[in-house]
């Protein structure tokens, strides 16, 4: 449970020290975005899944090693793994 | 709403006033609201080839190699084809669901396995230890599908997928709408799958809690059991899995983009694991295994799943990209999932990625360890696989990417994994993970 907590708490900070705040600059500060203000969000490493081959590594890796799995969409082989 | 990096102008990493009018009546006067075409510069698009090859290895257990070809080929006009290529050679030991006894090794006790010829099965465990199935198997899948816009603001994909292993095939259509809207700042995405999936031992599919093998006689034995009979043999066990989708991607702000999606998904069919076996236990006497079953599960479950995902640019050098996964089922498993990563750009066209992932999940209402030779009779459904048990894996890894002149990247990451059990008698899996990719673009 101390471990669990521990983790839990890592990941909290890490998650804020990215998003402290929603006000104005912060991560989710919303603005309205025009069609020529969408380069930096074109580039490929702010993509949702810009790495498709460690992605479906990972999907398949964590589907035989656990009972939770999807969320990203449909569609993907199966496996005899689980 | 994938937008896609074609080949941007080298000064839009700092752009000028200039630069910004200019951009801007381009974009007014080609009449679209595609925000990509308005930065980038009038070219055909790229086709693009990926390499991945994949190691797993846990510790005194399972090795997995994969190797990935992925393409995808433009056919003009915003339309995609893509094609996956996966090949899987799997081998090691498998915890099998029997309890580990009290003094390791003592005894080599025989079962009868379920194992067809492509499962090598040393039926004294793996080196001596009764709870490890060892086995070889080697998989191989095909994933194909087609994008391609529908109108100026519907996209649609369809893809089939077909995967064969010595003792299991799989195959499935899957088909997605997105519609973007909002100036493309927001995409609702919708999609449906279905997906055929037969699991074919060599000597059939067992009865559900059906006798694998007994250690002893009576009395010690419960007196429901019957050893003379052991499990009937059946054919292949076959089920069918419906998936469906909705979701949403909303663009924040100039640096943050963000997706929520709900998923629902119904699995109909045979979902018990041939190879899983539970112990019966007398607990009166010393708790060792008196007998061995097969396991049974429902032949139905229903899966739900909400998931969030951010990717935002903390500054010209950061990015971070993180993603919770809610998911609950009606065999009374709920998970969260966390993940993690950390993009920091430190020179030009160089990367490094920590990355960290966690995720807590409870067990099934079936799933137990072993059953006790005292109960009455036995139970509807019952599985000591660990997977359907409490468990808690933890995850962190670190990646280094370099793109290779214009149209090339190379990457390479580590990932050290550890799972820890509750309710079941295994020791943690520790596991390694290296994956190196290659992509190549090209016209």
């Amino acid at each position: 449970m101390k471990a669990r907590f521990n983790y839990s708490l890592l990941l909290t900070i890490l998650f804020l020290s990215g998003c402290s705040t929603f006000k104005p600059g912060g991560m989710f500060a919303h603005e309205e975005v025009k069609p020529w203000q969408k380069a930096m969000l074109a580039e490929e490493r702010m993509q949702l899944n810009p790495y498709s081959l460690e992605n479906s590594a990972d999907q398949k890796m964590f589907y035989s090693r656990e009972s939770a799995n999807g969320g990203q969409g449909v569609g993907g082989g199966g496996c005899g793994c689980n | 709403m994938q937008l896609k990096n074609k080949k941007l102008q080298p000064s839009l990493s700092k752009p000028t006033v200039r630069h910004a009018l200019t951009v801007a009546t381009c974009a007014v006067l080609s009449g679209s609201l595609s925000t990509v075409s308005a930065v980038e510069e009038e070219e055909s698009d790229l086709s693009k080839i990926g390499l991945s090859t994949f190691y797993y290895t846990e510790k005194d257990r399972v090795s997995v190699n994969t190797t990935h070809v992925a393409i995808e080929n433009d056919l003009g006009d915003d339309a995609l084809l893509r094609a996956n290529i996966i090949y899987d050679t799997v081998t090691g030991a498998s915890p099998n669901g029997r309890i580990i006894p009290a003094v390791a090794n003592s005894s080599n006790i025989p079962f009868t396995s379920a194992s067809g010829f492509s499962i090598n099965v040393n039926d004294n465990g793996s080196a001596g230890k009764r709870w490890l199935t060892e086995f070889t198997d080697k998989r191989a899948a095909l994933n194909l599908s087609l994008e391609k816009p529908l109108t100026r603001t519907l996209k649609g994909t369809i893809e089939g997928n077909y995967s064969s292993e010595n003792d299991f095939t799989s195959y499935g259509a899957a088909g997605t709408v997105s519609w973007d809207l909002n100036q493309r700042n927001t995409t609702i995405t919708s999609g449906l799958g279905v997906l055929n999936e037969s699991v074919s031992p060599a000597s059939g599919t067992p009865s559900g809690l059906g006798v694998s093998n007994c250690n002893d006689t009576a009395p010690v034995l419960p007196t429901w059991a019957n050893c003379n009979v052991t499990s009937p043999r059946f054919g292949n066990g076959k089920k069918r899995i419906f998936d469906g989708m909705i979701g949403a991607t909303q663009i924040v702000n100039q640096r943050t983009i963000t997706q929520l999606n709900y998923s629902l998904g119904v699995s109909l069919g045979y979902l018990t694991d041939p190879y899983k076996l539970i112990s019966v236990v007398d607990n009166t006497i010393d708790g060792e295994e008196v007998m061995i079953l097969y396991e049974n599960r429902p032949d139905r479950r229903t899966k739900h799943s909400l998931y969030w995902k951010t990717v935002s640019q903390l500054s010209e050098k950061k990015v971070i990209d993180f993603s919770y996964r809610y998911f609950w089922d009606d065999w009374g498993i709920t998970s969260h999932t966390f993940d993690y990563k950390y993009r920091y750009d430190y020179k030009e066209k160089s990367f490094l990625q920590p990355h960290i992932r966690f995720n807590l999940q409870s067990n099934a209402d079936f799933f137990q360890r072993a059953i006790d030779s005292s109960v009455a009779s036995l139970p509807q459904y019952a599985s000591a696989d660990y997977r359907l048990g409490k468990l808690s894996t933890y995850s962190i890894g670190m990646k280094y990417g370099k793109e290779l002149g214009v149209n090339g990247s190379f990457a390479v990451r580590a990932e050290y994994i550890i799972q820890s059990y509750s309710g079941v008698d295994l020791p943690d899996m520790k596991a390694l993970v290296y994956q190196g990719t290659f992509t190549f673009k090209f016209k």
